[in-house]
């Protein structure tokens, strides 16, 4: 009755990605799903590969790819929105294409499943992903830093575990990150703020390198960061997976774990993690305070029938950093003090103990999605999301007054809480035209307590888009426009008077773009992009001491939005041998908002005090991108990759400071054959020199950029079979030589080396009930 | 189908109104700053051992740091050949009245040391005549001398050094630091 099948129209096998006979945990199996009766593109149509527990959503031409794949046999269930799910086996030794066929039918079936909690993206910017091995190999590191090994892709620091993501130079108000296909709001103007995520509750991670405002809104002028979960699919049982990281280092620990099952019509899995680390030491002395705890937990249930469906997601974030006592100072003479000694003035000793100074950070995530699916014309999607995030930071200093340290108050108190809803609708492809119309809307509001630096504010905001994609054989053309309009209102006392100033700000973002695609050789693309952003609040308004960083900062609220224009291409060409990936990117930024020292200091009960003024220039970013593997026999393969990118300020003929230095990759390693139980057996040594950042100047900064550094890794890592599992482990030894280094991105290194020699064990164990 | 198309409007109506209720919330109004302590004032009062005259220096940036610029910023004049009773008062004067953070600096003097730093050529020279609990120098209390007429600077820098206080003016937080320029005549 009803049966639904799936059957393979045709397998072409094709050096999809990477080597063709190649045995190791690279292979890919990319496709294309369509709609038998109706002869159309099944585009979100879902590939989950049931022994790994991980799959892809088809994008808007139906095409899917699943990486970082070892060899083996493999059981896809392939669905879409009104089709019952199918189950195909293959044994994968090389990478493949597969063309699947479905019948998809108007009014059927329990079993249906399409997952509405991914966002993928598959367009004509350069985009880069981690998952699968890739993934798992990164287990128990802060978002910021486990994307840092991404080709464009830095991190700016704030010790051992404060990092955020810099992409292709830019980072916090200027990119933007999806958790779950929420964009995330907390503080991200702070440098010192990390994104509040867990990257365990990932599946997949995937980086838009370049303007994506069209899509994402407005903000996302250096890119995207969408952490997108696993889809919940209702099949396979009750299961789940537990990972354990251990790091040596710190002597610290990670543990996360997920449970996942169904009831007809219900799916719905539960995820959590906890992680303890103590004081983090570099090769020859403890960072005093620098411990960190986190625990995090989310749940969602699905609910499915026909041709609609519904999910509820929620998601909780917890965090104490300790900040490392040497580098919270007071003033000027303090920063000069801790330049000139080579060792921290305040020696740290081991403990799990976290003292002041230190941040808390809670951050709640509710999220409703809601997917209908029609034959006739498309799927429509509808979000809402309301996000709370509480930041407590509290100084070195308890109060002096008695009275005020017996209240245990933070010496600063954010909490934002935001609310955003989102209506898209993608219309089925026709006439060779694929795409989607959006509708955006948020509303946000901010309170600061114990300080005046932020104001408090209001924020409204809204936005209208159409991407359309058109395919032509081998080439597929995108554009796409998009119109925002944000309204903001700040709350604050100026010598006892309540100001309460309003902003508008509003724009257009476009993009157009292109992508040929040769599924033997070469993919080409190249994309012009438009994105804007209104200036952030302490931009307009900071007044005044920054806690901690001994610096006055004052905002401009006359500032303009920031816009830019960016040309990006990208070029791949692979054989069964080589692999060769180049970008380059020229992105023009007008307006850009940057701090600008300003003469002469100010003079204050707690000595001379830099100042620093929001203001505005044309500045202009160029660089490159590439990536090149080579095997040298099949299991034996060396891997190269190269960075650089040089920041402009045009209106003052300067260096824009704070942008990464080049940075040079090698890697070689090896894949042995299984032997027993043991299966796809890695080890491979990298190498990564950075460069010194010479493209600084002295009054921009209170130190000279570190001289250039050079770090060792090796890693060697494997899966156990073991009846209906496969447990996998990997070790990794990190800066492997112990060497003392200091990073530009890192603002600790005014005060201390970076980390010394850590290494770390990963264990993941998947279970069926 | 239609049921799945009531219940999606439906939904959309709610987000819609959750979007719309939420924006008709109250607005914020921020409470007046008033619980950060800062440290606005430092009196110098130096008394002539021998005569008794009392002569004061002040720093005084009653908005504290940033914002305007400090209201009071003396030269410290004393006389050569003559010895001084130093006492120090710290307040916060941005509050009314203003509170004297002298005392709290006092009761917590295991935590805080005061340091006074000359400048090569001045013939003025500084000693503690106070101490904390422990016997070790808070120097809210000290004594000066001088020698022959001569001019340069004094620093005055007070240290928050919670359980580290080890005489060393470069452990701890800074709380204070004033340049004052001093003539001795």
């Amino acid at each position: 009755m009803r049966k639904i099948w799936v059957f393979i129209f045709s397998i072409i096998v094709l050096q999809f990605h990477v080597a063709a006979q190649q045995q190791g945990c690279n292979l890919q199996i990319g496709g294309r799903v369509t709609d038998k009766e109706h002869e159309v593109l099944l585009s979100y149509a879902t590939v989950y590969i049931l022994e790994l527990q991980t799959g892809a959503v088809c994008d808007d031409n139906a095409l899917f790819a699943i990486g970082e794949l070892c060899a083996g046999n493999y059981t896809l269930l392939i669905s879409h929105l009104g089709c019952a799910t199918d189950t195909v086996n293959i044994q994968l030794e090389k990478s493949v294409f597969l063309e699947f066929e479905l019948n998809h039918q108007d009014s059927v079936l329990e079993v249906i499943q399409v997952h509405v909690s991914m966002e993928t993206y598959k367009g004509t910017l350069t985009t880069d992903y981690l998952e699968g091995k890739a993934l798992e190999a990164i287990a128990g590191k802060s978002l910021g830093y486990a994307l840092k090994d991404m080709n464009g892709l830095n991190t700016i620091q704030t010790g051992n575990s404060i990092s955020k993501p810099v992409i292709h130079g830019l980072h916090s108000n200027r990119i933007l990150i999806m958790n779950n296909g929420v964009r995330q709001e907390g503080q991200q103007w702070g440098n010192e703020h990390g994104p509040e995520i867990d990257p365990f509750i990932a599946d997949n991670i995937t980086v838009i390198k370049g303007a994506a405002g069209v899509k994402y809104g407005s903000d996302a002028m250096g890119g995207v960061i969408l952490v997108n979960p696993a889809p919940l699919i209702d099949t396979g049982g009750t299961r789940g997976a537990l990972q354990i990281a251990g790091f040596s280092n710190t002597k610290g620990g990670a543990a996360s774990a997920y449970i996942q099952s169904h009831y007809s019509p219900f799916v719905w899995r539960l995820q959590g993690t906890l992680k303890a680390e103590g004081t983090a030491q570099t090769p020859e002395y403890y960072l005093a305070n620098t411990a960190y705890r986190e625990a995090n937990g989310s749940a969602a249930v699905k609910y499915h029938k026909n041709d609609f469906e519904t999910e509820l997601y929620y998601s909780y974030f917890h965090n104490t950093i300790g900040i490392f006592s040497a580098s919270h100072i007071g003033n000027l003479t303090d920063l000069e003090n801790a330049f000139v000694s080579d060792t921290p003035y305040i020696a740290g000793n081991f403990t799990y103990d976290i003292g002041r100074p230190y941040q808390l950070i809670n951050h709640h995530l509710v999220k409703s999605v809601s997917h209908y699916h029609n034959d006739k014309f498309g799927n429509i999607y509808l979000t809402a999301a309301w996000q709370n995030n509480i930041r407590k930071e509290y100084d070195t200093h308890v109060p002096l007054d008695d009275s005020i340290a017996a209240l245990g108050l933070p010496s600063l108190y954010f909490e934002i809480g935001t609310i955003t809803t989102e209506l898209e609708w993608k219309h089925h492809k026709k006439n060779n035209f694929s795409g989607s119309v959006g509708l955006s809307g948020m509303n946000q509001q901010n309170i600061t307590r114990y300080s005046t630096f932020i104001p408090n504010f209001k924020n409204y905001s809204g936005g209208i888009y159409a991407l359309e994609t058109y395919q032509l054989n081998d080439w597929s053309l995108e554009a796409g426009l998009r119109y925002d309009y944000k309204w903001t209102k700040a709350f604050f006392y100026d010598e006892g008077e309540l100001q309460t100033p309003e902003h508008q700000y509003s724009a257009l973002s476009w993009n157009i773009g292109s992508t040929y695609f040769d599924r033997n050789h070469t993919t080409f693309n190249i994309n012009f992009s438009s994105a804007w952003r209104a200036p952030a609040m302490n931009e307009l308004y900071s007044d005044g001491l920054h806690h901690g960083a001994a610096a006055l900062e004052y905002g401009d609220p006359g500032l303009l939005q920031e816009r830019s224009y960016q040309l990006i291409t990208g070029f791949e060409y692979e054989t069964p041998k080589t692999y060769i990936e180049i970008g380059a990117y020229n992105n023009y930024m007008q307006n850009f908002i940057y701090l600008q020292p300003v003469l002469p200091p100010a003079l204050t009960i707690r000595g001379a005090f830099p100042v620093f003024e929001y203001q505005q220039t044309n500045a202009n970013i160029l660089g490159i991108d590439a990536t090149a593997h080579y095997h040298i026999t099949e299991p034996f393969m060396v891997e190269t990759k190269f960075s650089m990118l040089r920041a402009r300020d045009l209106e003052n003929d300067v260096w824009v400071v704070m942008m990464p230095a080049d940075k040079l990759t090698g890697k070689v390693h090896y894949i042995f054959k299984n032997f027993g139980k043991i299966e796809n057996l890695d080890a491979g040594v990298a190498v990564v020199h950075v460069f010194k950042q010479n493209r600084t100047y002295a009054e921009a900064d209170y130190l000279p950029a570190p001289e250039a550094y050079t770090l060792t890794s090796l890693s060697i890592g494997s899966d156990i079979n073991c009846k209906h599992h496969s447990i996998s482990w990997s070790l990794e030894a990190e800066n492997l030589f112990n060497v003392a280094y200091r990073d530009y991105l890192n603002r600790f290194r005014y005060f201390a080396d970076d980390l010394g020699r850590n290494i770390t064990l990963r264990i993941k164990i998947p279970f069926t009930i | 189908m239609k049921k799945q198309t009531i219940l999606f409007s439906l939904l959309g109506l709610l987000s819609l109104q959750v979007f719309l209720f939420s924006s008709c919330k109250e607005e914020e109004i921020p409470e007046e700053p008033n619980e950060e302590e800062l440290i606005t004032t430092l009196i110098l009062e130096f008394e002539n051992t021998i005569s008794g005259e009392v002569r004061t220096f002040e720093f005084r940036d009653t908005d504290g740091p940033g914002g305007s610029e400090p209201v009071d910023f003396d030269t410290i004049r004393l006389d050569d050949n003559s010895s001084y009773h130093i006492t120090v008062s710290i307040l916060n004067e941005s509050v009314s009245p203003a509170d004297d953070i002298t005392v709290e600096v006092a009761e917590e003097g295991v935590d805080h040391q005061l340091f006074y730093v000359t400048s090569g050529g001045l013939n003025l020279f500084i000693s503690y005549d106070d101490e904390d609990a422990n016997g070790d120098p808070i120097g809210l209390y000290a004594m000066a001398a001088t020698t022959d007429a001569s001019t340069g600077t004094t620093t005055v820098t007070l240290k928050h050094q919670p359980d580290i206080k080890d005489g060393n003016i470069l452990t701890g937080d800074t709380d204070v630091e004033v340049i004052f320029v001093t003539e001795v005549e």
